[in-house]
Order: structure tokens, then sequence, then C-alpha cells
């Protein structure tokens, strides 16, 4: 969907949060975050900046990175050897999979909600996303967000709205306690988040 | 009151700010009503910095130790270097996340400043500039430029909600700009004000009092913490403006903030038609409604059993390690019935650095300089600490000590969650 990034959007937020998370736990030395949008890069740099490198598409993301954050960061060049690869939001970028040894992605998912509420505008699906991460990673965790419970609950709490406001909180906090799904129903949410080791990475590993 | 006891929470406390810390500044996981921030825990520059370096300067000004001075510059030195080049703080934003433009947090963060130039100017300490500059550019670039919008200071410039909590955050620190600067700031602090009477119920219900927190839309809950904060905003305004309409209005908040105190910390407040919120209970957010207290007892009467009581709450719920726990039932919020049998949840028994500074700066607000000499060679090392509390219902053991928190579920004994301090992430996160 072709809106502005909204860093306050539930599923921006949650989204990004596990991913570096993720991340975090890997701790890769240097980070690429693969996307020439420069309102993502700024709110994923604002959660990474315990790496040693962070290294970003465009001049312009540069920049903005300096006024932004006054962080100083590294232009990618081909060849350039990295760690992780983020790819949020846009993996459609990216016929060929970035090179690393861990891979993040977040994308939407049009086998979800989403597209009852907005037919068609929905740009990617789980499946095709899967397919393309799994070309060159094996995927090692993987959540959803918004599945149908998770939206039912939303949908409860807002029924509930002001007449029933105990309930009302109630199912909001429930539905928010269990954004992550990891369940069979991982592939219906909104929102996919993969992370995966490159699989040559784990052959020589081995 | 027994000021020895306060002192050793004081130092408890003290270790346990010291273990939160990275060489950015004050790390760790957030609890809080509207949601919670368990993934991200590094360093943010939030409302934390306001009880840390008032209550390391009321420290200061009692014991005259250096060592409270040194961790309240220490403390103004994170702010000032992350400061970004738009005038805000970076991730400023405490229960949203890692972002900046927080409200009333920046806000927050220049009293904090402010209240340190103030004391380092009086001292004749040259550093008081720095703090000064840091504030006054967070001030004109963020608050006067982006959030004022003529009338009172936006939630944020694309929110029009006018917070009165938040509009009073603005009143103290463009206070005490003025007062440093000599920049009258009249124009915005009376307009400012208005938010505040807007919001404040005055009908003789159990409400009476309480200010309504207007981003809450059609819930209109009247809510204790944010009523605490509006008090210390309007007693330093009635203090430099003696007008009686602010007293009668603090007075009223001070009947409001009394009517919350129970045996287990503050209620959360009240639905319209006065129906109470018991879910959660505050135990260290009620830090704040303490200092209200305290600000206010030259203005009414306050009973003194009351403060008693909730500086009793306060003792009985430190950890070992120092730190307090946040709430109780933050997992039935919103709910009118708490069942005082029901285990806390993880999030309640967490405790928040910007949270615990709310108690941190309360707390020393009643110390003595000799009880915090005599308690200084009490003071223990054992800051281990284990309790029982919940996760979505599983029975799960709290741990924590200098170097970690840790969440593990009872049955099957499977790691929830595990923070190392200091950390921007947990390095477990099954919740």
């Amino acid at each position: 969907m072709k809106t502005p990034f909204d860093p306050y959007a539930i599923y921006n937020h949650y989204s990004l949060e596990i991913a570096c998370y993720w991340l975090h736990q890997k701790q890769p030395q240097s980070i690429r975050l693969c996307t020439d949008n420069a309102d993502i890069v700024i709110a994923i740099a604002r959660r990474l900046m315990w790496t040693k490198q962070l290294i970003v598409e465009t001049e312009n993301i540069v920049t903005a990175l300096q006024n932004h954050l006054n962080l100083k960061t590294t232009l990618y060049q081909p060849n350039m050897v990295v760690e992780a690869a983020f790819v949020p939001f846009s993996r459609q970028m990216y016929p060929i999979q970035p090179i690393a040894q861990w891979l993040v992605v977040v994308g939407e998912n049009s086998f979800s909600y989403k597209s009852l509420l907005y037919p068609g505008q929905v740009g990617d699906n789980v499946f095709a996303l899967k397919s393309w991460f799994e070309k060159r990673y094996r995927i090692t965790d993987k959540v959803s967000l918004l599945e149908p419970y998770s939206m039912l609950r939303w949908s409860i709490a807002s029924l509930a709205g002001s007449r029933f406001p105990s309930i009302h909180f109630q199912m909001g906090q429930r539905a928010l306690d269990n954004i992550y799904v990891r369940n069979y129903l991982w592939w219906s949410g909104y929102i996919i988040v993969m992370i995966g080791e490159q699989i040559y990475e784990q052959a020589k590993n081995r | 009151m027994n000021r020895q006891k306060i002192a050793k929470a004081i130092y408890k406390l003290d270790a346990w700010l010291e273990s939160m810390r990275n060489e950015q500044g004050y790390t760790g996981p957030i609890s809080h009503w509207w949601a919670s921030c368990l993934l991200y825990s590094g360093p943010m520059i939030d409302w934390r910095y306001e009880g840390i370096i008032s209550g390391y300067l009321n420290l200061h000004r009692i014991t005259q130790n250096t060592r409270w001075l040194s961790r309240a510059i220490t403390a103004g030195d994170d702010i000032c270097q992350a400061q970004l080049p738009s005038g805000k703080f970076f991730n400023s934003s405490f229960q949203v996340g890692p972002i900046e433009g927080g409200t009333p947090h920046e806000a927050a963060v220049d009293v904090a400043l402010l209240e340190l130039a103030t004391y380092l100017k009086e001292m004749n300490d040259d550093r008081w500039e720095k703090y000064y500059r840091t504030a006054g550019l967070n001030l004109k670039e963020y608050y006067l430029s982006e959030l004022w919008q003529g009338e009172a200071f936006l939630d944020q410039h694309w929110n029009n909600t006018l917070v009165p909590n938040k509009n009073a955050t603005a009143i103290e620190a463009l206070l005490l700009y003025q007062t440093l600067s000599g920049d009258s700031m009249e124009t915005y602090v009376f307009k400012a004000v208005e938010v505040i009477f807007r919001g404040q119920v005055l009908d003789n219900s159990l409400r009476h009092g309480g200010v309504v927190h207007l981003g809450t839309g059609k819930h209109q809950l009247a809510i204790g913490i944010y009523t605490a904060r509006i008090v210390g905003a309007m007693v330093r305004l009635y203090e430099q403006y003696p007008n009686p309409e602010y007293r009668r209005s603090f007075q009223a908040m001070g009947e409001f903030l009394l009517r919350l105190i129970n045996e287990h910390g503050t209620y959360f407040g009240y639905y319209p038609h006065g129906k109470l919120i018991r879910c959660p209970n505050w135990i260290s957010p009620s830090g704040d409604v303490l200092r209200a207290l305290l600000v206010l007892q030259p203005h009414m009467n306050i009973p003194q059993n009351k403060i008693e009581q909730l500086v009793k709450v306060l003792f009985t719920n430190q950890h070992a390690s120092g730190g307090i726990a946040t709430a109780y039932k933050l997992d039935k919020k919103g709910a009118k019935y708490l069942l005082k049998s029901e285990l806390p949840d993880f999030r309640d028994v967490l405790p928040v650095v910007g949270w615990c500074d709310k108690t941190f700066r309360a707390l020393t607000l009643l110390a003595t300089a000799e009880a915090m000499n005599s308690a200084l060679s009490e003071i223990g090392h054992n800051s281990y600490h284990e309790m029982d509390c919940t996760w979505n219902k599983q029975l799960c053991l709290y741990v924590e000590d200098t170097k970690e928190i840790h969440l593990t579920a009872v049955d099957g004994k499977k790691t929830l969650y595990q923070w190392r301090k200091g950390e921007w992430y947990p390095k477990i996160y099954r919740l």
C-alpha cells in the first residue's frame, strides 16, 4: 500500500520492534537497510544504534540520517560485505535477495483482513514473500501481526467502546498482548516478519 | 515518619538506578496503561530524567554530598548528548517506543535541565549555561514552534488533542525558563492553564477535583497520576502568580488524590458517573501523588496518615534490588473490581526507571541529612530479588539482580523473558 510511513502505527511499530530484537540477538557488526524510504530508515536506525556500521542505499538517506538523528552511516557499494540485511516493506525492490549472513524481512500480506478493506491494494503476499526468502535463506523465526483472532479482539474492543469501557480496555490489552502470532494462523496476518540465515553460511558453519 | 527507612529506600533506589545505566543513559523495559514497551529497552530521554535530576538535586541540597550533584550532572550530560539537530531528544516517547517528540516527556526533560541550571547558577557554577541552552533550544524549536497552536500545546503536531497534564508540564518548563532567561512566557502559560481548567471536573461527585485526560475521548477518564502531575505545575504557578483560582483548583485536585489512596497504592481513576477504576492500582507511579500531597501541604490540610500510608506502600513494594514494582493488575486494565488474592502480572512487578524516578523524587522530599548520613553505613549489598507473578495466566518466577531481569514459566521452566541491564533489547523474548 503506497501510503506515507507512519512510525506510530501499531503494525509498523511492532513489526520493526520484533525485527530489531532478532537482529540484536545476532549482534551483527554491520547492517544494511534495504529501502529507499528515508522515513522507514530513520524509524529503524533509532533502534539499531548499538551496531558498529549502518549501511544505507542512497546519498539522500545518508544525509537524512545525519540531519535527523546526527547519525553517520555508510553508503552501500556493490560487493560490500555485510553481516545482516534488513528489507523493510521493500521486498519487491529486490528481485535478487540481498547477500548477508542474516536476512530480516518485513512485508505486507494480501491474504489478510486488509484485503477485505482495501481489495487489490496490498501489493505482496505471504507465500510470494516466503518463496523469495527461501531461495537464499533458511527461515529461523517468523511471526505475523494482525491475524483474524487479533482483529476479532480489536473489533470487540471497538464495539464495547465507552458503553462497556472495562471490556474495551481489557480486549484492547489482550489484542496487544497476543500481537505476535507464531501458530498455524501466522500466514493470515497483515504483516509478516521473518529472519533467516543464508544457506551457504549454514553449510560453511557445519 | 521513619526517616531512617526513607533514607535506606533512597540509597537502594540510587543503587538500582545506577544498575539500569549504560553509556548513553538510563535503560530498561517499560510497563504502562496505554501500552508496554518490553522489546526496545535501550536509552530513552523521557520524563525519567525529571525525577532523577530533581531527586539528586534535593539530596545535594540536603546533604551537600558531592556524590549527588555529580549524579545529576551525569544525567544532565546524557540529555545534552542526546539532543537531535531538531532540538528534540533522542527516543523520548516512553511507552510508545523509540521515537523522538514524546509529550509530556520532552517538557519534563526541560524541567529537569532547567532545575539543574537554576541550581548550578545559584552556586555560581558556569556549567549551568549548557543545560539552560539545551532546554531553551527544545522549548523554542519544538514546544513553541511545533506544538503551540495559539491556544495551547498540542499532543503532537499531527494530533489536535489538548491534554491537560501535558500542558501542565509545559507550564512548569516555561516558568523555569522565564525565571532564568528573563523572557516573558506568560502568553503561553496563561493560555495553557485554561486547558487544565477545561479538563477539571467540578461537580461534587467522586470525580470532583480530578482532571480528565482529554486524549481518552468518550471515555473521559479522570486519572490520578496525571492529576498529581498537574498539582506540581499549579502550585509552582500559584507561587509565582498567587491567583485564588489556581489555589481553588489545586486544592480540589488534592481532595481527589486523597480519595484514590488505598492500602496497596493509588487507584487509577474514575470513569464518568463516578465509577472507580481499580485496575491498575499504581505503586511506583504513586510517587507523583506523594509529591503532589507534599507540595500541597502548605496550602491545604493533608492528613499525615495518608502520606504515611503511601510511603508504607512504596517501602512494601521495593524489591531487594532497589527498584519498586509498578502496579497491581495492569493485565486487567480498566476493571472496576480488584481481586487481591490474584498474583501480579509480570508488568506489575517490573520496576521501570520512568516510574521509579517519581518515587525517588518524592522520597527525597522527605529525606533529612542526619538520616542520610547514618543510613549510609547500614546499606547492604544483597540485590537479588525473586517473586511469583503471572504472564498470560501462567505461573512465573520473576528474578532480578544487578545484571539482569529474568522471567521463567514455572511449569516447564521455560525462560519467557531475559533482559541484561543496559542492553537495547532483551536476550530472550517469548511473551
